[in-house]
C-alpha cells in the first residue's frame, strides 16, 4: 500500500489517459474536445497536488528499491506535469484545425509523460529503461501524428529510427553495467563498483550509456536527428518533445553519474565541457541561418541542451553546479514550450510552421501574443528580468568555480550570437510591415493562454527567483551524497 | 548439465551487437533497419540473461530486465512498422535516403 502512494501522481496520470479515451467515446457532439481537454488539464492538476509540491520529502525507497522518492523526484514530476499541462492547453485549436484524433493525442501525450516521471523516480536500471522507453516510444506515434502528412511521417520515421538505435546502444550499456557489478539497482551498481574501479569493460559500457543518452538529449554529435524530428511534426507535439525528453534524458544523466557512478571518481569535466561547448555553437550558428522560425527553434534547442550540459561539467563546483542543471531544464522548458505554442498562434490552414516572413507586422496583427512572443524570445536569450537570464548565471558561475573559464567565455559568445537571431524574430514583428496579403489568425484563445501563462511565468520567476532556485538546491542535494 | 562458460555467451552476444549495428549504419532500407536494431536488442538481451545466470546467487534481475526488454521491443516494433506504412502510403518507397522532404 506504501508503495501506490509512492507513486500517487504517476497513478493520476495513467488514470487520467485511460478516462481520456473512454470520454472520447461517450462524449459526441461539438463540445467533445472541450471535455477532453477538460479531463486531461483536471486530472494533470490532481497529479499535480499528489505530487505535493512544495513539501520537502525525506527520501525513500518503494518497491523494493525499484522506485525513489526524494526532492529530486518530486522537482522533475513537478516539471513535467507542468510542461503537459501546456502543450494539452496548446493542442485543442491545432488538433481541431488539423483533425488530428485529438483524444488519442492527448492520451498519448500523457502516457509519454508518465514515461518521463517513472525516469525522475527510478531507483533501478529497469525502471530507468522502462521509463525511457514509455516516453520515447509515445513521441514516435505523437510525431506521426498527422498520417497523411509526409513532413510528419518523416519526423516519425527519423526520429523513430534514430531513437531505436540509442535505446538498443543504451540498453547493451546497461547490460555490461550488471554484469560487471551484479545488480541493476543504482546503489548496487555503485558498490560493485566501488570494488572493481575503473576498468576496460566498465569504461566500455560507460561510453555505450553516454552515447545512448546523449541521443535522447540531443547533444552534439548525437544532434542529426531532432531539427527534422522538430520542423515535421505537429507543433504541439513539437512543443512537448522539445523540452520534456530532453529534461527526462538529464535527469537519468543526473541520477546515473550522481548514484551509480560516483564512486568511480571520474573527471568528468572535460569530456562533458568539451560536448557542451560543441552542441552550443553548433546549435546557435546553425540557427542562424534558418528561415523558418519553427526549424531555428529547433536548432536553438539543441543550443540550450549545451548550456545544460556545462552545468553537468561544472559537477566539481559543488551542489550549485547540479542545482542550476536544475533551474536551468525547468527554465528552459518553461521557455520553450511556451515559444513553440506562440507559433501556433499564427498558424492557419495550409501552412507548415511558421517562416521569418509570415511574423511581419504580427504586432499589429495579435498585438498580445506578439508581446508574450517577445518575452519568452528575450527570456531564450538570457537578459534579465526574465527566468532565461538566472538559468544562464546560474549555470555561468559554477562553470566559472569549476575552473571552466574558456567554457564560460565561449557561453557569453554563444549568448550574443543567440540575442541576433532571437530579436531578429522581433524585430519582424515589431518592426516589418506584412507583404501583400496576409490570411486571418484563427481563434486561439488556449493556445494564447498557454503563451500568456508562460510568458507571465518567465517574468515572475525571473524577479521572484530564489523560490524556485532554493527548490533546485533541494533537489539536488540527494544525488550528491 | 554441459555448462557453456561466460565468454562464449558474451562472444555471440558482442557479434549480434556489431553486426546489428554495422547493420544500421549501412542499410538504407528502413524496414532492415528496423531488423538491425532488433538484432541490437537481442544481444542485449543474451547478455543480460547470461550474466544473470552466472550471477545466480542473487535475486536474478538481469532475467527480470529481460522481460521488460521483450515487451518493450515489441511495442517499438509494432509503432515502427505502423509509422513505416505510414510513410509508405504517402510515399511508395521504404529507402531512407528517398524520404528527404526536410532539408537538413
Amino acid at each position: 500500500m506504501n508503495d501506490l502512494l509512492a507513486i500517487l501522481p504517476e497513478l493520476a496520470v495513467t488514470l487520467t489517459a485511460a478516462v481520456v479515451l473512454v470520454v472520447d467515446l461517450a462524449v459526441k457532439g461539438p463540445g467533445r474536445l472541450r471535455a477532453l481537454s477538460l479531463v486531461a488539464l483536471a486530472g494533470l492538476l490532481v497529479a499535480g497536488i499528489a505530487a505535493r509540491p512544495g513539501v520537502i520529502v525525506t527520501p525513500y525507497t518503494a518497491f523494493n528499491g525499484f522506485v525513489v522518492v526524494d526532492e529530486f523526484t518530486q522537482f522533475f514530476r513537478v516539471l513535467f506535469i507542468v510542461l503537459a499541462f501546456i502543450a494539452v492547453l496548446a493542442a485543442e485549436e491545432y488538433s481541431a484545425r488539423r483533425q488530428l484524433p485529438y483524444a488519442e493525442l492527448i492520451a498519448t501525450l500523457l502516457f509519454s509523460t508518465l514515461g518521463a516521471m517513472t525516469i525522475a523516480l527510478s531507483g533501478d536500471l529497469i525502471t530507468l529503461f522502462v521509463g525511457l522507453e514509455l516516453m520515447t516510444i509515445p513521441v514516435y506515434v505523437l510525431a506521426g501524428m498527422q498520417r497523411r502528412n509526409p513532413f510528419s511521417n518523416e519526423a516519425a520515421l527519423k526520429y523513430f529510427l534514430l531513437g531505436a538505435f540509442s535505446t538498443a546502444i543504451l540498453l547493451y550499456g546497461f547490460a555490461w553495467l550488471y554484469g560487471l557489478t551484479g545488480s541493476t539497482e543504482l546503489r548496487g551498481i555503485a558498490a560493485g563498483l566501488a570494488s572493481t574501479g575503473l576498468t576496460g569493460p566498465v569504461l566500455v559500457a560507460l561510453a555505450l550509456v553516454t552515447v545512448g543518452l546523449s541521443f535522447k538529449a540531443a547533444v552534439v554529435p548525437f544532434h542529426q536527428w531532432t531539427p527534422d524530428a522538430y520542423d515535421g511534426a505537429p507543433t504541439p507535439v513539437t512543443a512537448f518533445m522539445s523540452v520534456a525528453p530532453k529534461a527526462a534524458a538529464f535527469a537519468a544523466i543526473l541520477r546515473l553519474v550522481g548514484v551509480a557512478l560516483q564512486p568511480l571518481q571520474i573527471d568528468w569535466t572535460v569530456a562533458f565541457a568539451v560536448l557542451a561547448a560543441l552542441t552550443m555553437t553548433l546549435g546557435n550558428v546553425v540557427a542562424l541561418a534558418q528561415p523558418s522560425v519553427k526549424r531555428m527553434l529547433a536548432y536553438s534547442s539543441i543550443a540550450h541542451t549545451g548550456y545544460i550540459a556545462a552545468g553537468v561539467a561544472a559537477a566539481q563546483a559543488g551542489p550549485q553546479a547540479w542545482a542550476g542543471v536544475l533551474f536551468y531544464a525547468f527554465a528552459y522548458g518553461l521557455m520553450n514550450i511556451g515559444a513553440f505554442a506562440a507559433l501556433m498562434v499564427l498558424d492557419t490552414e495550409g501552412t507548415r510552421g511558421a517562416a521569418l516572413d509570415d511574423l511581419r507586422g504580427l504586432a499589429r496583427r495579435a498585438p498580445w501574443p506578439a508581446l508574450a512572443f517577445t518575452v519568452l524570445l528575450i527570456s531564450l536569450t538570457g537578459l534579465p528580468p526574465t527566468v532565461g537570464f538566472w538559468a544562464k548565471v546560474f549555470v555561468f558561475l559554477p562553470a566559472l568555480d569549476a575552473g571552466l573559464g574558456w567554457l564560460a567565455v565561449i557561453m557569453a559568445l554563444n549568448a550574443a550570437l543567440a540575442a541576433y537571431y532571437y530579436l531578429r524574430v522581433v524585430v519582424y514583428m515589431y518592426m516589418l510591415d506584412p507583404e501583400g496579403a496576409v490570411p486571418d489568425l484563427a481563434p486561439a484563445r488556449l493556445v494564447g493562454a498557454a503563451v500568456g501563462l508562460t510568458a507571465i511565468a518567465s517574468i515572475v520567476l525571473g524577479i521572484w527567483t530564489d523560490p524556485l532556485y532554493s527548490w533546485a538546491v533541494s533537489a539536488a542535494a540527494p544525488i550528491l551524497r | 548439465m554441459l555448462s557453456v562458460p561466460l565468454g562464449w555467451f558474451i562472444a555471440v552476444s558482442s557479434a549480434l551487437f556489431f553486426i546489428g549495428a554495422a547493420g544500421v549504419l549501412v542499410r538504407r532500407n528502413a524496414v532492415v533497419i528496423l531488423m538491425c536494431v532488433e538484432l541490437m536488442l537481442n544481444a542485449a538481451n543474451l547478455a543480460l540473461v547470461a550474466f544473470s545466470r552466472r550471477l545466480s546467487d542473487a535475486t536474478p534481475r538481469g532475467s527480470v530486465f529481460v522481460i521488460f526488454t521483450f515487451v518493450i521491443a515489441a511495442a517499438e516494433v509494432a509503432v515502427g512498422l505502423a509509422i513505416v506504412l505510414a510513410a509508405y502510403r504517402n510515399q511508395p518507397t521504404v529507402e531512407v535516403d528517398e524520404i528527404h522532404e526536410l532539408k537538413g
